[in-house]
């Protein structure tokens, strides 16, 4: 009997989990560590920011699902690999402080076979002085509980303007290196939908703060698109969009501080400014969660298993060179750590060997660097071909080809709601292939038969049908296995 | 647009016509849309679930 613990219950983790369950029957052990008791269908958190949306309606209790399909399922917080065991329990192992304890309690352990860390981001709210919702001054989106809060200031700022007041809202990327720009993207627009809704649109002043190069370039290094009988770069979409609900922009920005009604900011360009905001919703950094690794001997190992993000290392190729030698190649496609065999890494928990989108530095040398995304789709994709590798080893023998994804040529796809009603509201839908650029294979660095964008309802209504079906997948509902990642 | 967007960065956006807007709210019109974007998708979904041929580790 093998055991497969797997680290986190996202996306990516909650995939491996359940398809591991289907693969290989009960005659295996999966265990499930994650310091949450819920999953949460994180994309539509955007609808609950905004308060069209419940809590309940994005978010369902893990364990008596696990119960049901026989994973096991320890809520706690993952803190020290040790992929070659101690002397007292010789095993690897991982030690997590389970939801509860004491602080000083003593760690529970868990000896596994296979490793997948799933741990998702450490939502790095500390890399920018007066960032986030706790302890902060402004908003998040980030988790359910996150997104209920922003609701909360959010309508108490629609409020202010029925009263008559004007107020100024400020969305975006809270520093210079932070991901899923797609997301504020999304966000913007239903703050900006609501508004309207609420009959307060002309006492609103709307202001999206994005560490992009361009809009529309989403960590991508955007994207191109045939319209209207030309190539277009995404940045037209993009800007059409926000001329067209009269939504401002300030771009190549790193947050540098964030007070109680103000945010601090430097460009690219070399602009340093202060922005005063009534209510901010500011995206943070990721960084790993921060685990440790210590060896038989005692050591640490970290470095070896971890990038300096505090991202896992997989079979990506992490030499540093210049932007022009980046390349399709360096991404990964097995997700193996490359010391430890038997540990993989799925979701936001690898570490890229590379942005995307070219880096820049504002004059002072602060970078501002959109880091590529990897949730939704690619995270789903990754979590199922390392269940699958692991099934394989597992059922045919340690030595059994791993099943194989390159992140370099998923496909992604976007859907930016704008509202929530069905006959109301529209949204931007992306579709773009390959996930990095290959300039080789493509003039524009992308196939533009897979690569396209619209507007309209019909994207409103991919919206709801992939919060229902995703939550129904996820939930293991009949048939759930034939809906893909 | 204003005189005063001039030269501002909203002078240089594309902006979409009044025909543009009724098509994309138009429920027939986007029903046939939803039909060819969940095509486009599931193109997509097959062609990530697909990876190219590669070297096996």
């Amino acid at each position: 009997m093998a055991k497969t613990v797997i680290l986190g219950a996202g996306i990516a983790g909650h995939t491996a989990a359940t398809l591991l369950r289907k693969k290989l029957g009960r005659g295996h052990e999966v265990v499930v560590i994650s310091p949450d008791a819920e999953w949460n269908w994180i994309p539509s958190n955007i609808w609950v920011g905004v308060g069209s949306m419940e809590r309940r309606d994005v978010v369902f209790p893990l364990a008596p699902l696990y119960a049901r399909i026989g994973v096991e399922f320890r809520q706690g917080r993952a803190t020290v690999i040790r992929p070659e065991g101690t002397d007292a329990l010789p095993g690897p192992h991982v030690e997590y402080a389970p939801a509860g304890a004491a602080p000083d309690a003593a760690p529970a352990r868990e000896t596994y076979d296979y490793l997948i860390n799933a741990t998702g981001p450490k939502l790095n709210f500390g890399a920018t002085p007066g960032l986030g919702p706790h302890g902060g001054h402004s908003w998040s989106v980030c988790t359910a509980d996150h997104a209920v809060e922003a609701a909360r200031a959010f309508k108490e700022s629609i409020e202010r303007m029925k009263r008559g007041e004007k107020q100024t809202l400020v969305v975006g990327m809270g520093h210079g290196t932070c991901t899923c720009e797609g997301a504020a993207f999304e966000y913007v627009f239903n703050v900006e939908h609501e508004l309207r809704r609420h009959g307060v649109r002309d006492r609103a002043r709307v202001i999206f703060l994005t560490n992009e190069n361009e809009l529309g370039d989403f960590g991508m290094g955007g994207l191109h698109l045939k319209r209207g009988g030309y190539v277009t770069p995404s940045r037209l979409f993009a800007e059409s969009l926000f001329v067209e609900r009269g939504v401002e922009w300030i771009s190549r920005a790193h947050v540098q501080q964030v007070n109680p009604d103000s945010l601090a900011y430097e460009t690219v360009e070399g602009l340093e400014r202060e922005l005063a905001f009534d209510f901010a919703m500011l995206l943070p950094p990721f960084r790993g969660v921060g685990l440790a690794a210590i060896n038989r001997a005692g050591a640490d190992i970290a470095p070896q298993l971890f990038a300096p993000n505090g991202f896992m290392r997989v079979d990506a190729d992490y030499t540093e060179r210049p932007f022009e030698e980046w390349s399709p190649r360096d991404w990964p496609a097995t997700y193996q750590n490359p010391t430890y065999a038997n540990v993989f890494a799925a979701g936001i928990a690898f570490a890229p060997p590379h942005a995307v989108s070219r880096p820049m530095r504002t004059p002072k040398g602060t970078l501002v660097a959109p880091a590529v995304p990897r949730t939704g789709m690619t995270a789903g994709i990754m979590g199922r071909t390392v269940a699958f590798s692991i099934a394989d080893r597992i059922q045919h023998g340690g030595e059994s080809p791993l099943h194989r994804a390159p992140f370099a040529t998923m496909g992604a796809a976007c859907v930016a709601s704008a509202g929530k009603g069905l006959l109301s509201g529209t949204a931007a839908t992306i579709t773009l292939y390959p996930l990095v650029p290959d300039y080789e294979r493509y003039e524009f660095g992308r196939d533009l038969a897979y690569t396209t964008g619209e507007i309209g309802l019909a994207g409103h209504w991919l919206k709801h049908l992939l919060h229902h079906m995703f939550i129904y997948k996820a939930k293991c509902k009949p048939f759930w296995s034939l809906i893909p990642e | 647009m204003k005189p005063s967007d001039l030269n501002g960065p909203t002078s240089y956006a594309t902006v979409p016509t009044p025909l543009t807007r009724f098509w994309r709210t138009f429920a027939p019109y986007q029903f046939l849309r939803f039909l060819v974007i969940n095509v486009k998708m599931l193109r997509l979904i097959f062609k990530s679930h697909t990876p190219p041929p590669g070297k096996q580790p």
